[in-house]
């Protein structure tokens, strides 16, 4: 009997499979590591500026010595000058824990969208707040003062806000929803309470 | 009476058919494994390196795996066509051989057989020869004893 296996013919028929199985192959890994490597939200903490950063990696260092060891500190920043920054703003800001802002550029959000801090009697640092209708928004950053932050952010005015994600699950003792108190022990020593 | 289609080629096709499904079930089973592995060393260590590996890993066993299942398909065809044509009842004709043609061409259901055409006293006559058998047992003007299932050659004789 002569038999041999028709290989080109037999491409041919399973071309697709072969496409796929390269094209899927990938997707599925690095889904699949994605998945199994993504932090939980408790075990992140993100932080967006809408000023420059001067040592991003110094700033990470910061905050996490600050806060639990084993929390990823993950900071983005864009200098509110720029045309993309909406863009910026809406992709890394909406998942962000908190945000600092300007009072130019916290005029033009939609403060409902932020943790209205009014009722919030573990925070005793709200004087200047960022205020909207009497609720209260946005914790004043003494720009010119000896906050920490300073060391690390050029702010681009003496106004800057910090405001909290109503998403966050580090409100703990700020607000009755949060899983960890994260944002408050951070405040906390911020503010030097 | 050469037989065509006979047990001995049935059950070194069954045995082809079987290896190459157990070699490609084999490689999809260690696809999954090392899909798995590196998903699970992905957690201590870093993720970019693991991701690469993985996609290259599991793919080169994916696509090493299609073409095992590829080749069963192909045996496949071939063992279901000779248990087909070895369990029919077989017709049984004697012709001789005048300006014969075998040409290959591809049927319907994509598999390639020869068409052989040739003309006796009879008039036109097309029958089917599977392409994994030698075209070149026909001589000319030889009178042979053909056995056919459906209209293909399962066994011929040379009467000369």
């Amino acid at each position: 009997m002569k038999i041999k296996y028709p290989f080109k013919y037999y491409l041919r028929n399973y071309f697709i499979y072969y496409v796929v199985a390269l094209v899927a192959t990938p997707l599925i890994c690095t889904y699949a590591v994605r998945v199994k490597t993504q932090p939980k939200d408790t075990q992140k903490y993100s932080i967006f500026i809408g000023a420059d950063v001067k040592d991003q990696n110094g700033l990470k260092k910061y905050v996490n010595s600050i806060l639990v060891d084993d929390l990823e500190i993950r900071t983005y920043h864009a200098m509110e000058s720029e045309s993309i920054f909406g863009q910026l703003l809406s992709a890394n800001g909406r998942m962000s824990d908190i945000l600092i802002l300007s009072k130019a550029k916290a005029d033009s959000l939609t403060v409902s969208a932020l943790v209205d801090l009014s009722n919030s009697i573990n925070l005793p640092f709200l004087d200047n707040a960022y205020e909207v209708e009497g609720k209260k928004y946005g914790i004043n950053i003494k720009v010119n003062e000896n906050l920490l932050l300073n060391n690390y952010v050029n702010y681009l005015d003496d106004d800057y806000y910090i405001f909290i994600n109503p998403e966050s699950v580090h409100t703990l003792d700020i607000l009755d929803n949060g899983k960890t108190n994260q944002t408050y022990t951070l405040l906390k020593e911020l503010y030097h309470l | 009476m050469n037989k065509l289609y006979n047990s001995g080629d049935l059950a070194f096709l069954k045995k082809k058919k079987d290896i190459n499904l157990g070699v490609s079930i084999s490689l999809f089973f260690l696809a999954t494994i090392s899909l798995v592995l590196f998903v699970v060393f992905a957690t201590y260590q870093t993720r970019k390196p693991l991701t690469v590996i993985s996609s290259v890993v599991t793919s080169l066993f994916l696509i090493i795996a299609i073409y095992f299942i590829s080749r069963f398909a192909f045996y496949n065809h071939i063992y279901n066509e000779y248990l087909t044509l070895m369990n029919t009842e077989t017709k049984t004709s004697y012709l001789v051989f005048s300006d014969v043609s075998i040409n290959p061409i591809t049927l319907q259901d994509k598999s390639k057989v020869y068409e052989v055409r040739f003309k006796n006293k009879d008039g036109n006559v097309v029958l089917y020869l599977s392409y994994i058998f030698d075209t070149d047992i026909f001589v000319l003007n030889h009178r042979y004893k053909i056995e056919t299932a459906y209209d293909y050659i399962v066994g011929y004789q040379d009467e000369n």
